[in-house]
């Protein structure tokens, strides 16, 4: 009965602070896992095991049940187990503290059936992405991402996003606004460009692109603003004895005193025309818009020692601990995938001081050797088994 | 296609999975439902498919489809003539009709303005829905209203923009139809974007 399931959604589902501990993990059919049912608890769970046993899937699922997609791939169909025609990824986020037998589960649940269908549900109600981040907030921190400062810019914007996401309501529906628009854009600016069309019809387009667009960057730039303080704070603490480090909207609409972001966008649109349309394609906007680190006024990334590099996005990861907490007041669930090995003992020891503070952390290691051991004593220990019949996953000291 | 399957069959499933909606799977189906079923029935889906190309023609004056040069509903003179609605496809003139509220002519322009599929304003029935205009203006009967009732997406809009600043000049008033809340629907179910135009949309009680 559908009605009756409604009307539990609203009775279980309170929107205003969603619940940040994830109870309980149920995978079917998800990469090398034919089948596996994890009951977490609070407190770090360490998560240890050989390379390609399973350990980064069973982050990938986490990530799945709070944005609905991997961070790995975009193409769903990929996270099927061999020989099987659908996954499954379910998940019962409760509050922290709460008794297990009164605790007021939210589920999860995110399936996937071989032609890439896919369908989300909170507490059996079909539901969009977004519905799953408001009840279950990740910060992940994975080998990948150390390529962040000196990596192409398309991964800090990707980075940009997700941060920004969270604090500005309707901000994926401005950014497939833009994108959609960016794609009629670019595809009249050729036809302009080959004769096939008339400069007048670019009018058409402006509008969506300029709201979307402005709406977009003056989310960016808010985001920047509210995480100056802890980035601040977080570099500090992991490098004393170096300049602050701080981010700056690299941008091709800069702000002239006085001007919004939707002035600015129209005012380079307009200066930019002859080029655009010689060109065939839209060369200013959010989509050409960069993130950059500096440390005492100096772009990282062109000087960045690879030290230098670590430290700015572990300051940054902290930071986007605190600013999700900030949000509510409630500490998101931190996933770190192998990261340790990355990382000299002193910034270590500042991620571990970290976690401790934190109601819930998963943390994977291919060497437990590796970790702090205090950590070590105080984490829930999981080995991971990796098995032609499924990947397994047994209780046990690391 | 695998080699065994003989050739006519390999043509049909091909034509099946070209119409939109069809895969693959689809295709293979309806050949062999065709193949088993009796003669009558695969020579009067032929027949219809036959007589849909031949019987069917765009009404020279709106452009829905018709089975004869005018339309039905452009030839009634019972409809108000100086009220003109403008959509996307033959399809929304029957969701329209299903209403029984609108009382006026249509204008069906066949698409929307979509650079990424190559769909220029000269591709759409717009420079005909100008021309209309004009004629009525020439004959001394001048539309009152003309309804842009394009589908409320990017594509629609930029159309419907388009078709307002030609149309203002030859015409009483231009006007779009509302966005807002499905009739039924819930608040809470609601997506933001819906929200924000239904807000935006707000009249006086």
């Amino acid at each position: 009965m559908p009605g009756s399931t409604r009307a539990r959604d609203r009775v279980v589902a309170p929107r205003s602070r969603p619940p940040t501990l994830l109870r309980s993990l149920a995978l079917r059919n998800l990469r090398g896992y034919a089948s596996l049912d994890l009951t977490l608890g609070p407190g770090p769970q360490l998560v240890w095991g050989p390379n390609a046993a399973g350990k980064t899937t069973l982050l990938e699922a986490i990530v799945l049940l709070a944005l609905g997609r991997s961070h790995r791939t975009g193409a769903d169909a990929e996270l099927i187990r061999w020989g099987t025609d659908f996954l499954r990824v379910e998940g019962v986020v409760g509050i922290a503290g709460a008794e297990e037998e009164e605790a007021e589960g939210v589920a999860l649940d995110v399936s996937v059936q071989a032609g890439g269908r896919k369908r989300i549900q909170v507490n059996g109600v079909p539901r969009r992405p977004a519905a799953l981040a408001e009840q279950l907030r990740t910060v992940l921190f994975a080998p990948e991402e150390m390529l962040l400062v000196v990596g192409p810019p398309t991964l800090r914007r990707t980075a940009l996003d997700q941060l920004a996401g969270p604090h500005t309501p309707m901000y994926g529906s401005h950014l497939t606004t833009y994108t959609r628009v960016l794609s009629q854009r670019n595809s009249l600016l050729r036809q302009i460009r080959d004769g096939e069309a008339d400069r007048a019809q670019l009018r058409y387009w402006d509008e969506p692109f300029l709201a979307s667009g402005a709406a977009i960057v003056a989310a960016r730039l808010r985001l920047l603003e509210l995480l100056a303080e802890p980035l601040a704070a977080a570099h500090l603490e992991i490098a004393p004895a170096e300049d602050p480090l701080t981010l700056a909207y690299g941008t091709n609409a800069p702000l002239l005193p006085g001007e919004s972001p939707r002035d600015a966008l129209a005012r380079r649109l307009h200066e930019t025309a002859e080029k655009e349309a010689w060109n065939g394609t839209t060369l200013v906007g959010p989509h050409r818009d960069d993130l950059v680190f500096r440390i005492g006024g100096r772009d990282l990334t062109t000087f960045a020692s690879r030290g230098q590099q670590r430290t700015a996005i572990l300051a940054l990861k902290l930071a986007e601990l605190d600013l999700l907490t900030a949000l509510d007041g409630r500490p998101p669930l931190l996933l770190l995938d192998d990261v340790f090995s990355e990382l000299d003992p002193l910034r270590r020891g500042h991620l571990v001081r970290r976690i401790a503070e934190l109601p819930q952390a998963l943390v994977t290691t291919t060497v437990p050797e590796d970790l702090d051991p205090d950590l070590r004593r105080r984490a829930h220990a999981w080995r991971v088994i990796a098995d032609v019949e499924g990947a397994r996953i047994e209780e046990g000291e690391a | 296609m695998p080699a065994v399957l003989i050739e006519p069959v390999a043509r049909l499933i091909e034509s099946f999975a070209r119409l939109p909606g069809i895969g693959p799977k689809t295709a293979q189906r309806l050949t062999y439902h065709l193949l088993r079923a009796p003669d009558t029935e695969a020579r009067a889906l032929a027949a219809a498919l036959i007589a849909v190309r031949e019987q069917v023609v765009f009404c020279e004056r709106c452009f829905n489809i018709s089975d004869r040069p005018v339309c039905s509903i452009c030839s009634d003179p019972g409809r108000d003539a100086a009220r003109l609605c403008v959509v996307e496809e033959p399809l929304d003139v029957l969701a329209l009709e299903r209403t029984g509220e609108f009382k006026g002519l249509y204008h069906v322009l066949h698409g929307a303005i979509s650079p990424i599929d190559g769909v220029g304003p000269e591709r759409l029935k717009i420079r005909q829905l100008l021309e209309r205009a004009d004629e009525a203006n020439r004959a001394g009967a001048r539309f009152e209203e003309v309804v842009i009732a394009t589908n409320p997406t990017l594509e629609g809009e930029a159309t419907a923009m388009y078709l307002a600043e030609r149309l203002e000049p030859l015409v009483g008033s231009v006007t779009r139809i509302a966005r807002g809340l499905p009739v039924g629907g819930d608040l809470e179910y609601a997506d933001e974007v819906t929200l924000i135009r239904a807000l935006q949309g707000r009249r006086a009680m």
